[in-house]
């Protein structure tokens, strides 16, 4: 019961999934996605160091005069310069001025109302720049101290606060509510409460360690702090984060009465909200509660971690010193250190920069198309189409489903319906919205009479038939034919040149690639090619959709297995070349886990499927990459294509796939070790470094081949399409991390023993001459 | 040229009241393979396999929802969270929010209803462009608290305020009996009685035999299957799940028919599970417009809808003999004979029903005891439910209607016939008739 009542909810942010093809579903789900893009609004310009605080701060530039009603209640209005409210040192400043100026000196103010001016937010967030831009992070201390001073001058006049939320109040935002005395907030579907620092490998750093689990509970508390997820108004209100639920158009007056009854004492609100039920006792309050608790909670960060990041354990710290320590200073002392150390570490480093990194992504500047796109035809209802059909019917497009009978059409809907009705289920879909994305699909077989009458109206159409380019042709002449003029087409390729598709176009210029990943909906990148001949328009146009259906988008150019697969190749020979080596398929498995990749490369195959690995390995190979696709033998996998081994599809690929274990078979074993032609007692780390050297120097050789534009695109190509560690922010961010001479030194050292497959890249070869990095101030590309 | 020639000869016909009103059109219309009861829709609500419907027949036409001025839907046993079932239909269905809709019932003729308030709304010029449609589940029907424990429930929250006394109270004079739900019966509520029994009454008055009406099932029934494998309903019946089967139908033969006893008047009766319809859950919608605004909007319409009757008699004598009456009255006031008829729709409840309603038409007793002395005619059987009937296919009680109306519109197209008569019966003695006519494209 206790494992389940903690573990039920606690999914951490970059969590290790269990099955995922390329594998970041879960660290999809629980942390980067767009969704994140909003929770903590950045992109603020750095203007406010902590030295301006010496000038007076400017109240007006973030907060509305304060109000005060007859009945005493002073009001605060939260109006920053920019669309969100965001704390920044600046805003701090200001916060701590109007406090002292405007409040404290008043004795007619009996209580205070916090509310922002906003439309639709409260606080967003604290403003990540401020900490990224500060390169000595313990200076961040006094800084945090003086914002704990704030709150702790503001509760010293002792009088109520309130705090009414509607929209996102996040991070700081929720700190700030939870500082007051009473919180209201609206039923509307933009409010949320969360706190998602350990998205970005921090913690809640303004008292929120300490001042939400006596509030809510401690197993509570964990699962929103150890997830970063958002707490949506139904909820909060019955796990006590807040007191009252109003709608949008009541939340100031709610606000205003519930601060007047807290002053004359018509409400009494007692810590914590609701009395503890038994179990919640029994788990947290008594010693052997606690040390379960304790051990699951961690358990089930090292489960979804693997204990790479550093922020989960800190965040575990401060509430375990909370919980025996009652003195408050010293508590949020202790928090903010932990802040501080998390703030220098690389993994925040990180997974800011892949936070700012997806930011970024989501402008392009290929200009804007002329027609804005409305109706989406997808061909093919198969599973890439079906989950390109779901994710576009999900934000609004209208899709135009076809499949050529209706049996494959069926089974196209019956995978979305699934899809949904899981949602459904889980109460993350309403059935109105549930009916409105079943609406927006309109399934179209050959037999509906009206399928070409629909496809006039198609704006942007993607084409997820079989892989074969006859086939691609002839769709691509039939639907040309019945699309309006101004329709882009987008064919969805892993291993087909886009300008061969093209060539069968009457439209060359509208017709650009989009690659998705398998499961669609999970996957979180989507690549855009244009071909030589390809407008730029054309590719606006893909960009924005796939933006639009929350995809994070990076355009790459027309060559062999694009950017994703074409790195994974040599990653793929690499692996059979050290099984030819002796390194077992555990060792495999464990050494790139133990890296940080979701899932371990024999794994990876089998999910996969090891006549689809085997083919992308064998294009790949007959491909444009010469000798870096060497050094290995690929007829590992495809022999075992020949046995009917494919994978988990099958029941039986490196793995046996019985029931819930998968074990290796003694045949296997044998197979492997008949492959195997000497035994170089390799360790992890050998494993480690000669597939990571060979797919993150194809990575730098795309940079260098401009098939990427920049190591942004770079490093969120590869952590969103094949899962590479996030915690080390991509394969650019790593090399910078681990030093780019030393990384050459060690491939070279690699090319001599091994051959050439392991030689750097030029580029890799320059910047270690120069001593220049890929990311930061002093970056080749200024990036 | 063509449309001119067909409007002046259909002038010919109408009524002078109705020669000044707008055309009205049924332009498209679909159902969802009709399935017994608990077999594929076992996990939808009526509302879900209602908005299934009108999704089906937007995706068969190409319309844009947008351009819906009112949505209207049928249904008999309704579930109390559904009760304007057509707007939350509409809603979930991608249809604008902005569009109104209402539910219309009148048991078996239900969705009859609703398509002839579509051309009353059109001709009023309330609307031009009005989805009808029509459905009915018994995988789900309202399964209740008997009228004893609903009193105690509704009275329990003032009971509670009393203490203990109260609940005791509560629970005073309840028998064991009264916790037993009870289900809705296919009965009428004035007569009590249960519509096989009347429809083997009525069978009996008009003479029709056991033998004539199992013959008239295995026709059903053989008409159906031949449709189906012929692929005549492809585009009418829109696939469910990839598949477009009606798993009602099922060919068999006289002697296997014959065979089975009887279901309601026992044991000497004629009525069986046979020969009667089935419970069948189903929806069905069409879409039906002003002439002018479907031609503006480049549709191809199916055929006109020229006249049409309401009708209501004796439900306690001849409960479903409206069709019989129905009929009467639109040949009467469309100036036609049953020869100028070239498709008939007729719905079947029971094969005995229909048999008793075709001899009544084509009897000169009754026509001297009600229509003075003039015959409503002869029904050429060879023209009549050709592609299958409620027997065979099934009838979801709110959706029946509009079936009858998209297939005999198909007809008329695909036979070139000129007239359609449709009837049908309805609990309460009420009766339903309607005259369609091919629309020449």
């Amino acid at each position: 019961m206790l494992r389940r009542s903690i573990s039920k909810s606690i999914r951490l942010a970059a969590s290790r999934p269990a099955a995922s093809l390329h594998a970041s579903r879960a660290f999809t789900r629980a942390s980067y996605t767009q969704k994140s893009a909003t929770l903590i609004a950045a992109s603020r310009s750095f203007s406010a160091v902590p030295n301006d605080a010496l000038s007076k701060p400017d109240v007006s530039k973030f907060f509305r005069p304060v109000e005060v009603t007859p009945t005493g209640v002073a009001i605060v209005r939260l109006d920053g310069p920019k669309a969100m409210n965001t704390i920044s040192f600046e805003f701090s400043a200001a916060a701590k001025e109007m406090w002292s100026t405007e409040i404290a000196p008043r004795s007619d103010v009996k209580s205070v109302v916090f509310i922002s001016a906003k439309k639709d937010n409260f606080i967003a967030g604290a403003d990540i720049q401020d900490i990224k831009n500060m390169e000595d992070k313990t200076k961040l201390l006094p800084i945090i101290e003086d914002g704990i001073e704030f709150f702790k001058d503001m509760k010293s006049k002792k009088i109520p606060m309130v705090c009414a939320i509607n929209g996102p109040a996040l991070g700081g935002g929720l700190e700030w509510a939870l500082w007051c005395d009473y919180r209201v907030c609206s039923d509307s579907s933009k409010t949320k409460m969360g706190l998602p620092e350990v998205k970005l490998g921090l913690l809640p750093g303004f008292g929120g360690t300490q001042n939400l689990f006596p509030l809510i509970g401690v197993q509570g508390a964990m699962d929103m702090m150890l997830t970063g997820k958002d707490i949506r108004p139904a909820k909060a209100k019955k796990m006590g984060l807040v007191d009252l639920v109003v709608s949008e158009h009541q939340l100031e007056s709610s606000a205003i009465r519930a601060a007047e009854d807290l002053a004359n004492g018509d409400i009494k609100v007692k810590i914590p909200r609701k009395p503890k039920s038994w179990m919640a006792w029994g788990i947290e309050d008594t010693p052997p509660g606690q040390s379960k608790m304790w051990e699951t909670i961690n358990k089930m960060v090292m489960k979804n971690t693997n204990g790479v990041y550093p922020a989960p354990f800190a965040i575990i710290e401060c509430v375990k010193e909370g919980l025996k320590s009652s003195d408050m200073d010293a508590r949020y002392k202790f928090e903010r250190e932990k802040f501080a150390e998390l703030a220098a570490t690389n993994e925040s480093a990180s997974l800011i920069g892949i936070f700012d990194g997806m930011t970024a992504l989501k402008k392009h500047s290929f200009g804007e198309p002329k027609n804005e796109t409305k109706n989406v035809a997808v061909l093919g209802a198969g599973l890439m189409g079906a989950g390109i059909a779901q994710i576009s019917a999900e934000k609004g497009y209208r899709v135009l489903l076809k499949d050529k009978t209706e049996d494959g059409l069926a089974k196209g809907e019956q995978y979305i319906n699934g899809n949904w009705d899981k949602k459904l289920k889980r109460k993350t879909m309403t059935m109105h919205k549930h009916n409105q994305n079943t609406a927006n699909i309109v399934p179209l077989s050959d037999n509906t009479e009206s399928w070409k009458q629909h496809f006039s109206q198609a704006d942007l159409v993607i084409e997820a038939v079989f892989e074969d380019i006859d086939l691609k042709h002839r769709v691509v002449k039939e639907i040309e034919d019945v699309t309006p003029d101004h329709c882009v087409f987008a064919t969805n390729t892993s291993a087909i040149p886009i300008a061969d598709i093209a060539k069968a176009s009457k439209r060359p210029d509208q017709l650009v690639g989009m690659h998705y990943f398998s499961p669609v909906p999970q996957m979180p990148l989507l690549e855009i090619i244009p071909h030589a001949g390809t407008s730029d328009l054309t590719t606006a146009a893909a960009y924005n959709v796939g933006t639009k259906q929350g995809k994070t988008c990076i355009a790459v150019k027309d060559v062999p297995g694009f950017y994703v697969n074409r790195c994974l190749g040599p990653f793929l020979v690499e692996v059979s070349a050290l099984a030819k080596d002796g390194a077992g398929l555990e060792l495999l498995d464990k050494a790139m886990l133990n890296f940080g990749m979701p899932v371990g490369p024999v794994t990876l195959a089998d999910e996969v499927g090891i006549d689809v690995s085997n083919k992308v390995a064998s294009f790949l190979s007959n491909a444009d990459l010469g000798v870096r696709m060497e050094g290995g033998d690929i007829s590992l996998m495809g022999e075992m294509v020949e046995k009917g081994w494919l994978g988990r599809k099958t029941g039986q690929g490196f793995y046996t796939y019985d029931g819930k274990k998968k074990t290796i078979s003694a045949e296997v074993k044998q197979y492997a070790a008949d492959f195997a032609t000497r035994d170089l007692g390799l360790t992890e780390e050998d494993v480690q470094n000669r597939i990571v050297s060979r797919f993150v120097n194809e990575a730098v050789m795309c940079l260098q081949d401009e098939i990427i534009a920049d190591p942004v695109n770079g490093d969120i190509g590869l952590i969103f399409g094949t899962g590479f560690a996030p915690f080390r922010g991509g394969p650019f961010r790593y090399l910078d991390t681990y030093g780019i001479d030393k990384y050459v030194a060690m491939m070279n050292g690699f090319a001599e023993k091994m051959g050439p497959q392991f030689e750097p890249c030029q580029l890799l070869k320059d910047m270690a001459a120069s001593g220049k990095k890929f990311h930061g101030p002093n970056s080749a590309s200024g990036l | 040229m063509l449309r001119n020639l067909a409007s002046a000869s259909s002038r010919g016909f109408a009524t002078a009241a109705k020669s000044s009103a707008k055309n009205i059109v049924v332009v498209d219309g679909i159902r969802l393979p009709f399935a017994m009861q608990s077999t594929i829709y076992n996990d939808l609500l009526a509302v879900d396999l209602q908005r299934l419907a009108l999704k089906a027949l937007l995706t068969k036409t190409a319309l844009d929802p947008a351009m819906v001025d009112y949505v209207l839907c049928g249904t008999v046993i309704q579930e109390t969270k559904t009760s304007n079932i057509a707007r939350e239909a509409s809603m979930g269905a991608g249809i604008p929010l902005s569009v109104p809709s209402h539910t219309v019932t009148q048991a078996c003729i239900s969705s009859s209803v609703a398509i002839c308030t579509a051309a009353e709304k059109i001709m009023a010029g309330q609307a031009d462009v009005v989805i009808a449609g029509g459905v009915e589940t018994f995988s789900d029907v309202p399964i209740r608290f008997s009228r004893k424990v609903r009193q105690k429930l509704i009275g329990a929250p003032k009971a509670m305020k009393k203490g203990p006394a109260g609940i005791a109270g509560l629970l005073k004079g309840l028998k064991p009996g009264d916790l037993a739900p009870e289900a809705p019966a296919i009965a009428n509520y004035t007569t009590g009685e249960v519509m096989g029994v009347s429809s083997d009454r009525l069978s009996a008055k008009f003479g029709v035999s056991r033998e004539d009406m199992d013959h008239f099932t295995v026709r059903s029934h053989g008409n159906a299957a031949k449709a189906h494998e012929e692929n005549w309903y492809d585009g009418e019946v829109m696939p469910f799940n990839g598949s477009n089967a009606e798993n009602g139908i099922k060919p068999s033969t006289y002697e296997k028919v014959s065979s089975l006893n009887p279901a309601f008047v026992k044991p000497y009766g004629t009525h069986t599970a046979a020969n009667s319809s089935f419970l069948t859950d189903g929806a069905s919608a069409s879409l039906i417009m002003s002439e002018e605004k479907a031609l503006e909007l480049g549709f191809k319409p199916k055929s006109y809808i020229r006249d049409w009757a309401f009708v209501a008699c004796d439900p306690f004598e001849e409960l479903l003999l409206g069709p019989t009456y129905g009929a009467k009255k639109c040949l009467d006031s469309m100036n036609l004979k049953m020869e100028d008829i070239g498709v008939f729709e007729i719905h079947e409840a029971f094969a005995g029903q229909v048999l008793s309603n075709l001899t009544a038409m084509n009897s000169q007793a009754f026509a001297d005891q009600r229509f003075n002395g003039k015959k409503v005619g002869e029904v050429d059987q060879s023209k009549m439910n050709t592609k299958g009937g409620s027997l065979s296919l099934g009838h979801p009680f709110g959706a029946t209607g509009s079936r009858l109306v998209s297939t005999a519109s198909n007809r008329l197209q695909k036979e070139e016939e000129r007239f359609a008569l449709l009837a049908a019966c309805a609990d309460g003695g009420l009766g339903h008739a309607a005259i369609l006519e091919r629309y020449d494209n």
